[in-house]
């Protein structure tokens, strides 16, 4: 029995590297390249992530793509040129939100090396774009909201300001008229009383 | 005789979950030191560089794994960086 046991836990240990190999895919390899261009464009990647970190690119995307070359879905030379233009738009103060997703969109699509390079670029100015034109709007528009806030207060204080002054105004007349009916009531007594005389 | 069996099934599933997670840190400093050098060298002469590669018995395939796994870790690649310089300097006096 113990041998059996033995037996086991040998075969698990022996299938399982087998295991943990079959969930990677053989993935599509981009074009084929010489050892020594593969060799230098895989040893730019590491400068190109950190100069993406010096510039402040999000860590999340700088580790999407270099996943990606892991997994051979990016080239090394792909990955170092998304991260060459991650850093770009992170000196520039553009964000690179969705960068990696949008990657290994436009590579499923077919886009390769510096077609790709110029798909990423294009695609990130025109957020970066969509995204500023927003924010102006969002100002524009809160203007225009803070302006018509400030109208309606104007013509509500005038508002106000003309009906306290026609009340004012009532209350005079009707003052007004008050001595007015006094002063009459008064006169045809007095002259009552003359003519008494 | 059950217990038995309950351990090594244990100890069977820890060794299956850590080789299908398996995003082993494929590099240590002596590592990084050489994978350093071959990226130095591969900016001065390439074929040198090939040569370099042979000689320390890492196929390409092993070196880019090892390179993205470097790539991953922020201070693994401050150290490749600093190291791949030094070594630069070096080969081309």
């Amino acid at each position: 029995m113990k041998h059996v046991a033995l037996l086991v836990l040998v075969a698990i240990f022996s299938i399982s590297p087998l295991l943990a190999q079959t969930g990677d895919e053989a993935p599509e390899r981009t074009p084929v390249r010489s050892d020594a261009e593969e060799l230098k464009s895989a040893s730019r990647l590491p400068d190109a992530a950190n100069d993406a970190r010096k510039a402040g690119a999000e860590e999340d995307e700088i580790q999407n793509v270099v996943k990606d070359v892991q997994e051979k879905k990016l080239s090394p030379e792909e990955g170092a040129n998304t991260m060459r233009i991650m850093e770009e738009n992170s000196a520039a103060g553009i964000s690179n939100k969705g960068i990696s997703d949008y990657v290994a969109e436009q590579k499923s699509k077919g886009l390769h090396g510096e077609e790709l390079g110029q798909a990423v670029r294009t695609e990130l100015q025109a957020r970066h774009r969509v995204r500023v034109e927003e924010g102006e709007g969002k100002t524009e528009r809160k203007e225009e909201r803070e302006g018509q806030e400030a109208e309606t207060e104007k013509e509500g204080t005038q508002k106000v300001k003309s009906e306290t002054k026609e009340g004012q105004s009532e209350d005079q007349s009707q003052e007004q008229k008050g001595t007015m009916k006094k002063q009459s009531e008064e006169q045809p007594s007095s002259k009552g009383k003359g003519k008494g005389k | 005789m059950k217990t038995k069996i309950f351990l090594i099934a244990v100890v069977a599933a820890l060794v299956i979950v850590n080789c299908a997670t398996g995003e082993e840190k494929a590099f240590d400093q002596k590592t990084i030191e050489t994978v350093a050098k071959i990226a130095a060298m591969v900016e001065v002469d390439e074929l040198e560089a090939l040569k370099l590669l042979e000689t320390e018995k890492m196929s390409l395939d092993k070196y880019k794994e090892i390179i993205t796994a470097i790539t991953l870790d922020a201070k693994a690649t401050e150290k490749f960086v600093q190291m791949k310089k030094a070594f630069l300097e070096q080969y081309q006096k």
